[in-house]
């Protein structure tokens, strides 16, 4: 390392401990001096440096992703304890629970090799989950998309839904699955799947993951795919559907002339959306300063409309350095799944790109009124244990697979003499 | 409460400083990284000229999963056979099928004897030719872009 120059692995690291002790400093005047703001702060760091400790010294892959996804878990925290010190210390603990997911989610996928012939799996598991939450499921804000356990503990299975999907069209894009079941070959089995769940997901009213499937799957498919009949048939039969369901089901109709016009019913569809743009509105540039706004106003602001606060107490600033983020993970992912040679790694990296990509573009796009608004969680900011514990394992699965990339050399090259 | 007020609209441009510090410092980092990464990959063929072959639509169907694109450093023999510096291991391509070199500023290209013959921008190689950046080469039906 020495003879690069200049090259400082701590300067970040520093800058996020920094960005910790005046947040959490802050937070702790605001608070009148509550103990807790300090101990979950020094939490954080504790799990920040423990984890890019690790990864540094055990060679682990990439070293960047996870210094970018402790900075925005970071900002989000700091605004969780501002609105509601409960939520930052449920998401305290849901942030150790995903590391330790992390390391887990690296080590089973860094040493388990037939990932890609597990596709029959995949698809029983998700199916499996879908159903249970139709049959058990409790119905949360017109969604019903929880799986209740005691009185305590509950978790959206469509996360992990997400995770499981990808893995399975991973299975058929890097043609690791040929043989077609019966008579039908794996791309109408994939295609068929795909519509299955969205079905599932359409009984469940979750319409922000129905977008993030399905833009999985054609992000997958415009890529692998040869030649773009199939690619076009899909998007044509799709908007067919988005049509037929804009004229048929009233959820949308809401949804949609809420996003044309919010001001019209202020009081009540249109409250969410117009607080939030209120909300952003005030910032300005650098934000009124944590704890100066009243970021309150907005229902629902510490899961889906945590980018609105964000906005609202640091600034467009803020906002952009939030999108700049993302947009830096997604760009390691990509090139991540360019350098690696398996082709099940491939597809699987891709894939969780695509979705953290996405579940990015359609919230925050919501929440500035872009497009229509579908609840969905924005990754590692938002308040939620199972979107946090996801975050994290398919963080520690790209992790792997970028370590795997980098440590394979040598496997390729005693490959090759063996031939 | 006012003292908070002014103090947390200070913070609130000190974090979008760091925020936008730690930004820059990870770009730099990222940029470091490929670079040294690309210094490594050239690291045992110091200043050596350096070139490439990507693959192109062909005729013919290979088993065999084609790179993006092979690095040809200095000097480079492809064929069917382990020994060569570009393994491409399928029937149609003979164990050792085609030279390529740098020589005096000039990148040359020679056929070993391979049964399938090479052709380049579809004239058949029979003496050694002096290559172009795009021209198409293609070794027994397999179609590659030569490029700087």
């Amino acid at each position: 390392m020495s003879r690069f120059e200049g090259v400082n692995y701590k300067r970040p690291a520093l800058l996020l401990i920094l960005m910790n002790i005046f947040g959490f400093g802050l937070l702790f005047v605001a608070n009148d001096y509550n103990k807790n703001i300090l101990y979950i702060g020094l939490g954080i760091l504790g799990f920040f440096i423990l984890t890019y400790t690790i990864i540094i010294l055990c060679r682990m892959g990439d070293k960047f992703i996870v210094p970018m996804a402790c900075m925005l878990i970071t900002m989000g925290v700091i605004l969780l304890c501002r609105i509601n010190i409960d939520y930052g210390i449920k998401q305290i603990m849901w942030v150790a629970i995903g590391c330790v997911t992390f390391f887990l989610a690296y080590a089973i996928y860094y040493n388990f090799k037939y990932w890609h012939r597990l596709w029959f799996f995949y698809a029983i598991g998700a199916t499996a989950l879908f159903l249970a939450t139709l049959i058990f499921g409790k119905t949360v804000n017109g969604s019903k998309n929880w799986l209740q356990f005691g009185s305590f503990y509950a978790f959206q299975p469509s996360e992990l839904t997400k995770m499981l999907y990808i893995m399975f069209l991973a299975c058929y894009f890097s043609k690791s699955w040929s043989e077609p079941v019966g008579k039908i070959p794996p791309k109408y089995i994939s295609l068929g799947i795909t519509y299955l769940f969205i079905g599932f997901l359409v009984l469940q009213r979750d319409w922000g993951t129905i977008l993030v499937l399905y833009s999985i799957y054609i992000f997958m498919l415009y890529v692998y795919e040869e030649g773009y009949k199939f690619l076009i048939a899909n998007i044509g039969a799709a908007s067919i559907v988005a049509i037929l369901g804009y004229k048929f089901l009233y959820h949308i109709q809401v949804r949609v002339s809420t996003w044309l016009d919010p001001w019209s019913d202020i009081s009540n569809t249109g409250y969410q959306i117009t607080q939030s743009l209120f909300a952003i509105a005030s910032g300005g540039y650098f934000g009124r300063g944590i704890g100066n706004g009243s970021p309150n106003y907005i229902p629902e602001v510490h899961s889906d409309f945590i980018f609105a606060a964000v906005c609202e107490e640091m600034g467009v600033f803020g906002g952009a350095a939030i999108i700049i983020l993302f947009f830096l993970i997604a760009y390691r992912c990509f090139k991540i799944s360019i350098k690696t040679t398996n082709a099940y790694d491939k597809a699987v990296c891709f894939g969780l790109t695509v979705m953290f990509a996405m579940q990015t573009f359609i919230i925050v796009g919501g929440v500035t009124k872009m497009i229509p608004l579908t609840g969905i969680t924005l990754p590692f900011v938002s308040y939620g244990g199972t979107s946090i514990v996801v975050s994290f394992a398919s963080l520690g699965v790209i992790q792997a697979i970028s370590a795997k990339a980098e440590r394979g050399k040598n496997e390729k090259a005693g490959d090759r003499d063996e031939h | 409460m006012t003292f908070y007020s002014f103090l947390s609209t200070i913070l609130s441009y000190v974090f979008t400083l760091i925020i936008y510090l730690f930004i820059f410092s990870v770009i730099r980092l990222i940029y470091l990284d490929v670079k040294k990464m690309s210094r490594f990959e050239n690291n045992n063929v110091s200043d050596a000229a350096c070139a490439s072959l990507k693959p192109i639509k062909s005729k013919v169907q290979t088993d065999y999963a084609l790179k993006n694109r092979y690095m040809i450093y200095d000097d480079a023999v492809i064929g069917r056979s382990r020994n060569c510096d570009i393994v491409i291991p399928e029937d149609f391509i003979s164990s050792n099928h085609v030279h390529i070199w740098y020589e005096d500023g000039e990148w040359y290209l020679e056929d070993l004897g391979s049964r399938n013959g090479t052709t380049v921008n579809e004239q058949r190689i029979l003496h050694p030719v002096i290559l172009d950046p795009e021209d198409i080469i293609s070794l027994g039906g397999l179609n590659f872009v030569f490029e700087l």
